[in-house]
């Protein structure tokens, strides 16, 4: 019943109109209540004070000689002039009933003596103030002093709580002259024919504002509804994908206002859905280079009889240039590279991705200068100006378990040298791949002994920031890779040190940059395989 | 919506009207009016009291002592009827009175007003031989007893005037005879009674509104120069009798005049028990007697009297035929009387204006006039014993009727009729007057009888007199057509 909001809108408006018409309804009726009832108790009293003398004078002018027939029409004559007055009774001072309107509207009363038989009654006949007798029983004498004050007392003239417009007089008894007393019967019927006639136009009104308010009401919140089904429709079909649902309101108030923001936000909706639709896809095509860029990566560790190394690439947030990977050449020869493609992203990882392909085409050559200067003539031809790659490669002879190192614009390789447990950083000159036309390049050549390490990295390593923007610098790489070479670490386990560390440093920090550990430890010359 | 929160609203809007706007204006107004309060006003009379007996008829005793007793019924300023000791009253028959008596009051001594005490009272003042009232109340047969707080009255014949008369019946404690030392159910009672000075505090017990002064001192000066003396230094602040010589300069004792008719006619008496037995000396004095005495006595505050009936009382009537100066018509009367031409007329004291007027008058026709100024008592001895030929006599009208001057002067045995006076047709329409309860047929009766009565030419009007008095700048007071001055109606400007 309650859930339509115009249901609500028009009970709550109704609930309150209604309300206040029958407030203000009751109030203006009781009021017209207690002005009818003062002006009745006050025109009463006054028309007794007034014709007491009338009524007792022509009583005995006519009643002295039984003459009733004059005597009675002098009295409903008097009558008549007080709608609200509808009896006359005459009490001797004794208390005998000598007339009575009521039981002698047509002919004299010839019964026996009527006497009044109730002490109060007595008293009021045979006071000297007049008095009221109201509804509730009560007597209330009514006292004008020689200043007109008017003082409501008891029959001992002791005060009493005055007349108050709600009082309803049944009767006023006029004592006169010592002797007698005259009652008047008050009636209120006219009042209550006034006050249903004030009552009935009351409640007229209060229909007529009721049905009004309520039409009112309705028209308001069809106004307020309609637009919002509009709105409701509108949502359902968005709901349902159809982001071209627009709302037409043409009025400026806040609902207006609404619809103009509900339009707003489907034109927005569907601008947002494409977009992460298209992300989506993006997402999708990335994931997959990422995959593509991992495969690239060795599958396996390289394990040698004189050589063990491991590598490892933590990926930065998006897709990085990072790349290592190591290529059997020939028998007891291997080629190691780290290449690091400047930039982030799909184009990165496309060059470093050419880049690995090509060494597999070149790992029949032998001179890494040449190597490089092939993959830098490539890079170059086939590259835009802005993508460069540098790249520590080795050749790794089994025979001679010697390294060949030769380096492009890559950080220098760190040499711990397990005699001295030193970390040595190898500088050789050279620059980025695909920057300059002809490559000048120098190769060192490095005698691994047992338990020697040669770690390449990319400078994603100490180039890694935390949280509070510490690099994590060359100093923290040697210590550590110091520490590890020295208790004897497996290549892996350098490697996983290294990369454990570098990420603990990072810790709640972004991955800007791939980081990127190759490890390289001299074995034990095994001899027998 | 909440069905709780709208039942709030429908409750708020239905309670409003429950609570009316009277009511609470009635609260921010307040109703208590303030309590006024003075500490003490002095009354200065011309007049002493002869006695403090509150069976005492005398209109300068009442005077005094109306602020300490009270009787069944009260006149109220304007002379209707208001209650009193009773609260109400009528008529079981035309002999037959029933009244009811208020509850609640009690005498200064605090012994409590009853029934008994009314019996008493109005026995005493009935029967008792100092009473004053006795031929007042001579249409009274009896008193009983209804119950505690009813008594009923019975009459010999119909008396319209009862409720008049009852007005001068103060109710006594029946313990109570020492009249010496005046003790009632008044708003004030006795404190002080020295030299001169009847000293009142109010009554605290008293069953009415409390009046407005603390204390009242009823004051007798019988100087007139004395009297403005008192009201120079401060001392007095109401003055019951204004000398009228000092009625235009009343302003510079800072007082202002009020005034009233004293309903008091005075007349000059000729006694048919004495020289005036004969027609003719009592004839030519009746027309040598000039009607201008007010004028030339009054200072502007006396006015001719032509009838008996003090003017606008009760049986006042314009068509009365007036007496006129007529020196021919004396001279004539004189002509037929053949005994001594000198005649001796009584006169208070104060009045020897008078007596030169009335020499001059009756010098015009040979009569010679020995003027005898005597004190009131002593006066009023004379009068009472019928000794004197010729004086000066006041009534006045406290029952605002003319009737009671009928039954006591002109009735043959009325108490005060001093000149022998006696008419048996005037008295039985005396008898019958006094008798008839429709008031127009009263009036005409009456109307009757003091034609009658004029026509005997023993009674001559003079002049009416006003009563003055003058009120202090710290006092209020309204003025009342029986003359009575209440202490308990006079209100001061102080509010304390």
């Amino acid at each position: 019943m309650l859930r339509s909001l115009k249901a609500k809108f028009i009970l709550a408006f109704g609930t309150l109109i209604v309300v206040l018409f029958a407030a203000v309804g009751l109030f203006l009726v009781d009021a017209k209540k207690s002005e009818l009832s003062s002006d009745i108790a006050m025109t009463t009293q006054s028309f007794s004070q007034f014709t007491v003398r009338q009524v007792m004078e022509t009583y005995d002018r006519h009643m002295s000689s039984d003459n009733f027939i004059p005597f009675s029409r002098e009295i409903s004559g008097i009558l008549r002039k007080n709608i609200d007055v509808t009896g006359i009774k005459i009490s001797s001072y004794s208390g005998v009933i000598l007339y009575d309107s009521e039981q002698e509207a047509v002919e004299q009363y010839s019964g026996s003596i009527r006497t009044i038989t109730d002490y109060d009654t007595l008293d009021r006949v045979q006071a000297n103030n007049s008095s009221l007798l109201l509804e509730d029983g009560s007597i209330i004498y009514v006292e004008i002093n020689e200043n007109k004050d008017v003082n409501y007392v008891d029959v001992n003239e002791k005060d009493v709580d005055p007349l108050s417009s709600r009082d309803r007089i049944v009767d006023i008894v006029m004592p006169y002259d010592n002797d007698s007393a005259v009652f008047y019967q008050v009636s209120y019927a006219s009042m209550e024919a006034r006050l249903w006639k004030a009552e009935m136009q009351i409640l007229l009104a209060a229909i007529v504002g009721v049905v009004l308010s309520l039409m009112i009401s309705f028209m308001l919140s069809v106004s307020i509804t309609n637009p919002l089904k509009a709105l409701k429709a509108g949502a359902a079909r968005i709901a349902k994908g159809d982001f071209s649902a627009r709302v037409v309101v043409k009025t400026k108030d806040e609902v207006g206002v609404l619809a103009g923001t509900f339009n707003q936000m489907a034109e927005d909706l569907a601008a947002a859905t494409e977009a992460k639709v298209y992300q989506q896809r993006m997402e999708k095509e990335l994931e997959l280079a990422s995959q593509i860029q991992t495969d690239l990566l060795p599958k396996e560790e390289l394990l040698l009889k004189t050589l063990d190394m491991s590598g490892g690439l933590v990926p930065a947030s998006e897709i990085g240039g990072d790349a290592f990977d190591y290529i059997h050449m020939d028998s007891g020869r291997y080629l190691i590279y780290l290449g690091d493609v400047t930039g982030h992203g799909v184009p990165a990882g496309i060059v470093s991705s050419i880049a690995n392909a090509l060494l597999y085409g070149l790992r029949s050559e032998e001179d890494l200068k040449k190597i490089l200067a092939n993959l830098n003539n490539v890079i170059r031809e086939k590259t835009t100006m802005k993508v460069f790659m540098t790249m520590a490669l080795t050749l790794w002879d089994e025979q001679t378990r010697t390294a060949y190192y030769v380096n492009a614009g890559h950080p220098p390789v760190l040499y711990f040298d397990s005699e001295k447990k030193k970390v040595l950083e190898i500088k050789l000159p050279g620059v980025a791949l695909g920057l300059t036309e002809d490559l000048v390049t120098q190769m060192q050549k490095i005698q691994l002994k047992p338990n020697d390490v040669l770690l390449m990295y990319s400078d994603g390593i100490p180039e890694a920031v935390n949280s509070q923007g510490d690099q994590y610098g060359m100093q923290r790489l040697r210590r550590i890779v110091q520490d590890a070479a020295s208790d004897l670490y497996t290549a892996k386990g350098i490697k996983n040190a290294v990369l454990a560390d570098v990420v603990e440093h990072i810790a709640g920090g972004e991955r800007t940059d791939d980081m990127t550990v190759v490890v390289l430890k001299g074995k034990e010359d095994a001899g027998t395989n | 919506m909440k069905i709780s929160r709208l039942l709030n609203l429908v409750l708020i809007i239905l309670l409003l009207p429950a609570c009316s706007f009277g009511d609470l204006l009635g609260d921010f107004m307040g109703s208590e009016s303030q309590v006024l309060s003075g500490d003490r006003v002095v009354i200065a009379y011309a007049e002493a009291p002869s006695t403090y007996s509150p069976l005492s008829y005398d209109s300068v005793n009442r005077k005094y002592l109306a602020n300490i007793y009270e009787p069944l019924v009260r006149y109220d300023k304007t002379f209707n009827f208001k209650t009193g000791l009773a609260v109400s009253w009528g008529r079981l028959d035309d002999l037959t009175w029933n009244f009811r008596l208020r509850e609640g009051v009690v005498f200064h001594d605090g012994s409590e007003f009853d029934a008994d005490d009314v019996v008493y009272s109005l026995e005493m003042a009935m029967d008792d031989s100092e009473s004053g009232l006795t031929s007042l109340l001579g249409s009274i047969e009896s008193v009983e007893v209804v119950e505690d707080n009813r008594i009923q009255i019975v009459t010999s014949e119909p008396d319209p005037l009862l409720l008049h008369r009852l007005t001068n019946v103060y109710m006594l404690s029946e313990d109570y005879d020492d009249f010496n030392s005046p003790l009632g159910t008044g708003s004030y009672v006795l404190t002080a009674l020295e030299e001169g000075d009847m000293t009142l505090g109010r009554f605290d017990s008293y069953w009415g509104d409390t009046p407005f002064f603390e204390e009242v001192v009823l004051r007798y000066i019988p100087d007139a120069e004395d009297r403005m003396a008192a009201v120079t230094d401060g001392s007095v602040q109401f003055l019951a009798n204004v000398p009228p010589q000092n009625v235009f300069d009343l302003g510079e004792y800072r007082m202002r005049l009020a005034e009233v008719p004293s309903l008091e006619v005075s007349f000059l008496m000729l006694n048919e028990g004495g020289v005036f037995a004969d027609e003719n000396l009592k004839k030519a004095v009746w027309y040598a007697i000039s009607m201008d005495y007010a004028s030339v006595l009054g200072g502007g505050y006396l006015k001719q009297a032509h009838q008996y009936a003090a003017t606008g009382i009760y049986g006042f009537s314009p068509n009365f035929v007036r007496r006129e100066q007529n020196l021919v018509v004396a001279a004539e009367y004189m002509e037929l009387y053949a005994g001594e031409k000198k005649v001796t007329l009584d006169l208070p004291t104060g009045l020897e204006a008078l007596g030169d007027e009335v020499v001059a008058d009756l010098a015009e026709i040979g009569v010679e006039v020995e003027v005898n100024i005597l004190e009131g008592a002593e006066l009023e001895e004379k009068i009472l014993a019928g000794e004197s030929d010729f004086y000066f006599f006041g009534w006045k009208y406290d029952l605002a009727d003319s009737s009671d001057f009928f039954v006591s002067v002109a009735h043959s045995e009325g108490e005060f009729n001093g000149i022998s006076y006696e008419n048996q047709i005037v008295d039985s329409m005396i008898e019958q007057v006094i008798t008839v309860l429709d008031e127009s047929e009263r009036q005409l009766m009456l109307a009757k009888l003091a034609d009658t009565l004029a026509a005997d030419q023993v009674i001559m009007p003079l002049f009416e007199a006003k009563s003055l008095y003058g009120l202090g700048e710290g006092v209020r007071w309204d003025i009342r057509l029986d003359g009575q001055i209440l202490a308990s109606e006079i209100v001061g400007n102080v509010v304390e």
